[in-house]
C-alpha cells in the first residue's frame, strides 16, 4: 500500500515536470523574432528602431567603449550609412572573431561590423559590403627583434613560435605559409596575442598593423613592430551580411558610395588612422580573391 | 588607463548581470532538480525514463557546448532565437538542475522507509505527507551538496561571456582590450567571484541551521506536534 501512495505523488511530480519543461520550451517561442522572416532586413531594423551590429574588441577597427557605445572605424562607417537608410541607432553585440559568422547566421545580429577581412572562404559563406577599412598586417616582436623577423617566411625559416587570433585571415595565411600547428598559438583576441609575446610564450604575433600600434600605445611591456609583412599586401574589411539579405546589401553599398563622395567617410577613417583613398581604390571583388 | 574607481564601476555593471543570471538559473535549477529528482523515483516507466534521459543528456554533455547549441544552433534549427541572457539562464538552469535532481533523489531515498509506512498508517494526505514528513527530513541531507552546486553554478556563469552576455568576466575582458590593464581587471573579478561564493556559502550555513532536524531543533518539535495532531 505505501507503494501506491508514493507513486501517485511521483506521477504528479512527473506530470508537473513535463508541464514545466513545456513552459520553458514555450518561453523560447514568445521571446523569439524570426531569424530570416518574410520581412526585409531594413523593415525589421526600422520597426525595431535600431540595428544589432556585431563588433569585436579590436581597436581601432571595432570595439565597445567604457560607456557601452560601439566605436571604431567600421561601426562608425556603418552607422553613418544606416542613418541615411533610416535606421538611427545601432547596438553592439560583442563577441570574438571566430563567433561572428555563426552569430550572424543564427540571427543574433543583423550585420557584422567587426571589420572581418574580406577573403575567399568568407565570400563563399556571407556577403560583404565594399571595403571600408583597408590596411596591412605587421609582426609584433620582442624588443630589438632578436630573430630578425620581417615576414611570415622568416618565421617559417627560423622555426620560432607565432601567436595569431583564431579564425582570422592571419591564422589561415600563417598556416598555408607553412607555420606548423605546434608552433602556432591560437588566441581569443589581439591583446592576448601581444600578451603571449610579452610573456615570452611566443616569439612573434601577427596582426593588423594599426591594432598592434594601438596596443603598444596603451603602455605595458615594450615590444617592436615590424614593417608590413609582404605575404599579406593588403587587408580590407567590409560589413558582413547574410546571403538572404542581398537586397539590403545593394542599398548599403549605394549609401556607402554617397558618404564616400560627401567626405563623411574620409573624416571617420582619418579619425581612426586609416587612409580613405586606399579604401576607395580597393574593390570588394579583388579582395575576395585573397586566399584563406 | 582607468583608475581603480573607473575599473570597479565598469566591473560592477557586469556584477549585476552575474548575480542576476546566478539567481535566475538557480531558481530554474532547483525547480527542475526537485521535479526530475522525484520523477526518477517513480515506479512508472513513462515518468522515470524521460527523467533519466534528461539527466544523462544534460549531465553528460559539456555546459559550454549546450550554451553554444542554444545560442547558435537552435535558431538555425527552429527559426526562433533566444535572447543571449535567456539562453544562458535556461542552459545553466537545466544543466545544474540535472545535477541537483540526483542530490534530491539521493536525499529522498535516504529518508527511512519506515517514515513512509508511518505516513500511510496515519492516513495522511499524500501532499501533506510529502510537505510535512518526507521533505523536511530530506532537506537537511540536500543542503550541503546543494551549497556546493550553487557555488559551482556561480562560477559556471562566466561561460556566458562567450555568447555576448556582458557579465563580470566579459567586462574584465573588455577592459583588458580597451586599456591593457590585464592584472587589475582579472584581479578584481577574482576577488568578486570569491566574495560572491562566500555569500552563498554563508547563506547555505544559515539554511542548514534553519532546516536542521534533531534534538534541540525547534523544527523537529513542531513537526512532531503537527503529526500527532
Amino acid at each position: 500500500m505505501p507503494e501506491s501512495t508514493l507513486s501517485r505523488r511521483q506521477i504528479l511530480s512527473g506530470a508537473a515536470s513535463l508541464v514545466a519543461l513545456g513552459a520553458l520550451a514555450a518561453c523560447s517561442k514568445t521571446e523569439a523574432t524570426a531569424a530570416s522572416g518574410g520581412q526585409s532586413l531594413l523593415d525589421r531594423m526600422k520597426q525595431r528602431g535600431y540595428a544589432n551590429i556585431g563588433v569585436a574588441n579590436e581597436l581601432p577597427y571595432s570595439f565597445a567603449g567604457a560607456d557601452g557605445q560601439v566605436q571604431g572605424v567600421e561601426p562608425e562607417v556603418a552607422h553613418a550609412v544606416l542613418k541615411r537608410l533610416g535606421v538611427v541607432q545601432v547596438k553592439g553585440v560583442v563577441g570574438t572573431f571566430a563567433s561572428m559568422i555563426p552569430s550572424l547566421q543564427a540571427g543574433q545580429m543583423d550585420m557584422i561590423c567587426a571589420a572581418l577581412f574580406i577573403k575567399e572562404s568568407r565570400c563563399a559563406t556571407i556577403l560583404f559590403s565594399e571595403p571600408d577599412a583597408v590596411s596591412n598586417d605587421s609582426l609584433a616582436v620582442a624588443n630589438g627583434n632578436p630573430h630578425q623577423l620581417k615576414s611570415i617566411k622568416d618565421i617559417v625559416a627560423s622555426g620560432v613560435r607565432l601567436s595569431v587570433v583564431g579564425g582570422t585571415l592571419e591564422a589561415t595565411t600563417a598556416e598555408t605559409a607553412g607555420v606548423t600547428k605546434d608552433r602556432t598559438l591560437l588566441v581569443q583576441d589581439n591583446k592576448a596575442g601581444v600578451e603571449a609575446l610579452t610573456a615570452g610564450r611566443v616569439d612573434a604575433y601577427l596582426g593588423p598593423t594599426l591594432t598592434i600600434r594601438t596596443i603598444a600605445n596603451q603602455g605595458g611591456p615594450k615590444f617592436d613592430i615590424s614593417e608590413p609583412v609582404p605575404e599579406i599586401p593588403v587587408t580590407g574589411a567590409g560589413v558582413g551580411f547574410r546571403k538572404a539579405d542581398d537586397a539590403f546589401l545593394k542599398l548599403y553599398n549605394e549609401q556607402l558610395k554617397a558618404i564616400q563622395q560627401s567626405g563623411e567617410f574620409a573624416t571617420i577613417l582619418q579619425k581612426w588612422g586609416f587612409d580613405a583613398n586606399v579604401a576607395m581604390n580597393t574593390s570588394f571583388a579583388e579582395l575576395c580573391k585573397t586566399p584563406g | 588607463m582607468l583608475s581603480l574607481e573607473g575599473l570597479l564601476q565598469f566591473v560592477l555593471s557586469g556584477l549585476q548581470v552575474t548575480v542576476m543570471i546566478t539567481v535566475v538559473s538557480l531558481c530554474i535549477a532547483l525547480m527542475v532538480g526537485l521535479l526530475v529528482g522525484c520523477a526518477r523515483l517513480s515506479r512508472h516507466l513513462a515518468v522515470r525514463w524521460p527523467a533519466v534521459v534528461f539527466v544523462e543528456v544534460f549531465r553528460g554533455t559539456s555546459e559550454l557546448v549546450q550554451l553554444f547549441w542554444a545560442f547558435y544552433a537552435l535558431p538555425i534549427l527552429t527559426g526562433y532565437q533566444l535572447s543571449p541572457i535567456a539562453a544562458a539562464c535556461i542552459v545553466l538552469g537545466l544543466n545544474q538542475g540535472s545535477y541537483i535532481s540526483e542530490i534530491v533523489r539521493s536525499a529522498m531515498l535516504a529518508v527511512p522507509r519506515a517514515q513512509r509506512e508511518a505516513v500511510v498508517a496515519l492516513n495522511l494526505p499524500v501532499l501533506t505527507a510529502f510537505r510535512r514528513i518526507i521533505l523536511p527530513q530530506a532537506i537537511p541531507r540536500m543542503l550541503p551538496p546543494l551549497g556546493n552546486q550553487a557555488i559551482d553554478l556561480l562560477k559556471a556563469t562566466s561561460i556566458v561571456s562567450m555568447v555576448t552576455v556582458a557579465d563580470m568576466t566579459f567586462r574584465a575582458q573588455q577592459i583588458r582590450t580597451l586599456t591593457g590593464q590585464t592584472l587589475e581587471s582579472f584581479g578584481i573579478i577574482l576577488a568578486l567571484y570569491f566574495a560572491l561564493s562566500s555569500i552563498i556559502g554563508f547563506g547555505v550555513k544559515l539554511c542548514e541551521r534553519r532546516f536542521a532536524i534533531g534534538p534541540g531543533s525547534s523544527e523537529s518539535g513542531r513537526s512532531k506536534v503537527r503529526v500527532a495532531a
